[in-house]
């Protein structure tokens, strides 16, 4: 059963088409990998599944429902949760509530509640920071709850942002570029997380440049070049794939 | 800065305590002030201070450009004024139908004004303010115009008149204390962390699930509503209400405050409040110098307190420790200009 | 057109052209920092205020006072940009605003400590016996207005369009870094871009005067009205100070004329309210409008 479909997508930027009638389904459970040359348009495609791009065409629906009509945050209480590949990072806030942020659908003191301190309101912000700071601490970062994220490296806000999307217990998990500037050595702690959080329920549909990290984590790949499926399958089909090889390294491959 | 957990609830229980305390001595004033008009700007401090406030939480939390604040606080000056001398209602009614009118003018504006950002938003409330001041000047039978209205009943309980600053001030005090305590409930929690990220990134304020739009426009709106509480306050303390107070001039001086104190941080408006009640007159003595000596040090704080007097105790605790925490801190403490 | 409504119109037209002018001075601000420069209305206000000092006390001609006010409000428009702004290690819009409010209250409040309280005036440029014009009674001073407003509207369009010094501070407002990679200094243009802001309220200032009469703390509304009309013309768009300034004192005098003058000053709110909700590029601007 897919989890999330995408059903003839385009997205045109004035004369632009960034995507093209793309269509493409993600199993529930499934960790599936988008990936593509530069500009293919695997951002745009982010932004129009979570609500960000404003003149797609096309049906987005998840769990059999279209979601097309939704606002970001409509869609995020519907289970979806997404990280930036430019960081969108809350910079005055320290870790800890970067973090709590992201439990925002989960929880329900409102402007009165919260003024007010009615009951229930104290045990939920007990209960959100303590399932903050278990993200947090998933993720490697406990220690450094406190800190303010200014005082992040790139990396290390990256990985904050995956401890936020995942705060708020989503269906599906977007993830743009999660492992770009992590060093190398933290590459396998984070294959790590995610295939543990997988395990734990949650889809995932990843963009990346790093190919031994799709390969060895995806069950199944997108290739998407000019906003247009290329290829689509298993990792070992994909990167076997002529056209793909073409499009990223724009020659004909020497081997078989 | 290690971590243990309920670190961040015993943050905000410190300052709970620490609102207790201060509210607690604040009580000696009136006994410890050498005179009743030293008495009296106790109690305009404790109006000034639910205005900074209130503006804080939709300038310094939301992130939103607010021109109108003094429109608001006149508002409520005004609504409650007008009921006790046109048509004799009781302060205590007068006070909260002033508190209900701004917060319904509040929503009225920010339907259309809070869909604009930055520049744009400015104006829009920096319009209103201007329209708001034509009304108080023009509409004469009701508001008086530009003499102001006078004969403005003082508070009363049970039939005790609180018409002397030594009487009001309890009732300013207790007042006071309340919003201030209602603010800290909600910047504490997850209304305040909601704001907070929709100044850091609306973006993913968004894609994390809060409606921006919703929260900035019941931000804007009970900011207001706080304004016209600090007005009908002030109608009934001096009995007597002008729409000089109540310009844009206002609006802006009081985003000035919000900028000295701190913006963003709760305890940033008591600072801000007091330089508002104190800088008349302080500067008093320079006579005519004391608006260029205010705008010269309006300039020399903008230029190199960016986060206001709050920013400087953060500074000087992140300062501290090895290099690269300082440089971080400076960092937030300049994004937070 | 009978002569009372076209005494409106040409009166709309003079106060229009010096909302244009002052409008122009907030664009050419607005281009340089992406802030809204509040100390334009006390730029105006000065310009008038020397003036008249200089042509009252010095026993200058009306000529010298003109040129001397410029001059002077130029040279506080050019201090202002290096002792204030310049100092900015990081000059966000907002801070820059809040900056030029700071500015404002120091050259009000400077201008009345050092040239006082009282009102002062200008003689008319060709004296002060109306004129007619079919039918109606026209001040002289109306017509200058239009005209020297029209002029300097026209030399700023040649300035910023074809010369070498206009084109490279358009292009260090647009792009700061790629403009000093080709040797054009964005501090140079900055501290330009006051200065020219500064000299233009100054003529503003001056040629209404006559009219008027100016006293310290004359600016603060006229620059209020001069940033409307600057957003009914598009924020940032030249062309569009003078369309919106026109636009404005038009609508302004007629209300006035033909409804009520009670609410005369309201006119320019509204306008300026109606262009936020409706439409906030303005007439002409196609300016980026930050939409939630």
């Amino acid at each position: 059963m897919a989890l999330l479909e995408v059903r003839d997508l385009g997205v045109r930027f004035g004369g632009l088409k960034a995507v093209d009638s793309l269509s493409f389904a993600v199993e529930q459970g499934a960790i599936k990998g988008l990936i593509g040359p530069n500009g293919a348009g695997k951002t745009t495609v982010f932004n129009a599944i979570t609500g960000l791009a404003a003149t797609a065409t096309g049906d987005v629906l998840l769990d059999g429902a279209s979601i097309a009509e939704l606002r970001p945050f409509e869609r995020a209480a519907r289970g979806l949760a997404r990280t930036f590949q430019n960081l969108q990072i809350f910079r005055e806030l320290s870790l800890l509530e970067n973090v709590m942020i992201g439990r925002h659908v989960r929880s329900r003191a409102g402007f009165v509640a919260s003024m007010l301190r009615l009951p229930g309101t104290a045990a939920e912000e007990r209960d959100l920071e303590a399932r903050a700071y278990a993200k947090l601490a998933l993720l490697g970062l406990g220690e450094r709850a406190l800190e303010p994220a200014s005082a992040l490296s790139f990396g290390e806000a990256k990985l904050v942002e995956i401890a936020r999307a995942l705060a708020s217990e989503p269906r599906l998990l977007l993830l743009d570029e999660p492992a770009a500037g992590v060093p190398h050595v933290e590459q396998a702690h984070f294959m790590d997380i995610i295939r543990r959080v997988n395990a734990e329920g949650v889809t995932v549909l990843l963009v990346e440049h790093n190919m031994r990290l799709v390969m060895n984590l995806c069950d199944e790949i997108l290739v998407l070049n000019y906003g247009q499926r290329l290829a689509e399958g298993a990792p070992a089909d994909v990167s076997r794939d002529r056209e793909v090889i073409m499009a990223y390294l724009g020659e004909e491959p020497v081997h078989a | 800065m290690s971590y243990a957990p309920g670190a961040l609830a015993r943050r905000v229980a410190r300052d709970r305590v620490r609102l207790a305390l201060v509210w607690a001595v604040m009580l000696a004033w009136p006994f410890v002030a050498p005179n009743e008009y030293i008495l009296s700007l106790g109690v305009m401090f404790l109006i000034n201070l639910v205005l900074v406030a209130s503006l804080n939480l939709v300038l310094g939390y939301a992130g939103q450009i607010s021109l109108c604040h003094g429109a608001f606080f006149g508002l409520g000056a005004y609504v409650s004024g007008v009921l006790s001398v046109r048509y004799g209602i009781t302060p205590a009614f007068g006070m909260a139908a002033a508190i209900a009118g701004t917060t319904v003018a509040a929503l009225l504006i920010a339907l259309p004004t809070l869909r604009l950002r930055g520049h744009y938003l400015a104006m829009g409330t920096l319009g209103f303010n201007a329209i708001l001041t034509v009304l108080f000047n023009e509409l004469v039978p009701l508001t008086g115009g530009p003499n102001g209205l006078a004969g403005i009943a003082p508070f009363g309980l049970f039939g005790y008149e609180l018409d002397t600053p030594r009487r009001f001030f309890f009732v300013a005090w207790l007042l006071a204390g309340v919003v201030m305590l209602l603010i800290l409930n909600l910047v504490a929690g997850r209304i305040g962390r909601g704001l907070r990220a929709i100044s850091g990134s609306e973006i993913a304020a968004g894609a994390l699930g809060i409606d921006t739009f919703r929260f900035k426009v019941a931000a804007f709106s009970l900011s207001a509503g706080f304004a016209g509480l600090a007005g009908a306050m002030y109608a009934h303390f001096n009995m007597y209400a002008s729409p000089e107070t109540f310009s844009f001039f206002t609006s802006v001086l009081l985003v000035v405050m919000v900028a000295l104190g701190g913006w963003g941080s709760y305890w940033g408006p008591v600072f801000g409040a007091l330089i508002y009640t104190a800088m008349p007159e302080l500067l008093r003595k320079f006579q005519d110098a004391e608006l260029f000596l205010f705008g010269l040090c309006m300039i020399v704080v903008l230029l190199y307190l960016p986060g206001g007097i709050a920013g400087l105790r953060a500074r000087r605790r992140a300062a501290a420790p090895a290099a690269p925490r300082a440089s971080a801190a400076k960092e937030a403490s300049d994004g937070a200009a | 057109m009978p002569a009372d409504v076209l005494q409106l119109v040409l009166a709309g037209l003079s106060t229009g052209s010096i909302y244009a002018l002052i409008a122009l001075g907030f664009n050419i601000i607005f281009k340089a920092t992406d802030a809204i420069n509040f100390a334009q209305g006390e730029w105006v206000m000065m310009g008038g205020m020397v003036a008249a000092a200089l042509y009252g006390a010095g026993k200058m001609p009306l000529a010298g006072a003109f040129i001397g006010a410029v001059a002077v409000v130029a040279v506080v428009g050019l201090l202002s940009e290096r002792l204030v702004i310049r100092q900015l290690a990081k000059p966000t819009p907002l801070v820059v605003t809040l900056l030029t409010i700071g500015i404002a209250i120091c050259t009000k409040s400077l201008v009345m400590l050092t040239l006082g309280k009282n009102p002062a005036g200008l003689p008319g440029f060709s004296g002060d016996k109306p004129i007619a014009v079919a039918g109606a009674a026209v001040q002289p001073q109306t017509l200058w207005i239009i005209g020297i407003a029209a002029v300097v509207m026209v030399g700023a369009h040649l300035f910023f369009g074809r010369t070498v010094l206009g084109k490279s501070m358009r292009a260090a407002a647009a792009e700061p870094e790629a403009a000093a990679l080709v040797g054009v200094s964005p501090r140079m243009a900055m501290l330009v871009s006051f200065g020219i802001a500064a000299a233009i309220g100054a003529i503003a200032g001056v040629i209404i005067t006559p009219l008027t009469l100016t006293s310290f703390d004359h600016g603060t509304v006229l620059g209020f009205k001069g940033f409307s009309a600057a957003m009914l013309g598009g924020l940032g768009s030249l062309p569009g100070a003078m369309v919106g300034g026109l636009v404005l004192g038009l609508l302004e005098s007629l209300a006035s004329g033909l409804i009520s003058s009670a609410f005369k000053d309201a006119v320019a709110f509204v306008v300026l309210l109606l262009v936020l909700f409706v439409r906030p590029a303005g007439l002409i601007g196609k300016g980026q409008v930050e939409r939630v």
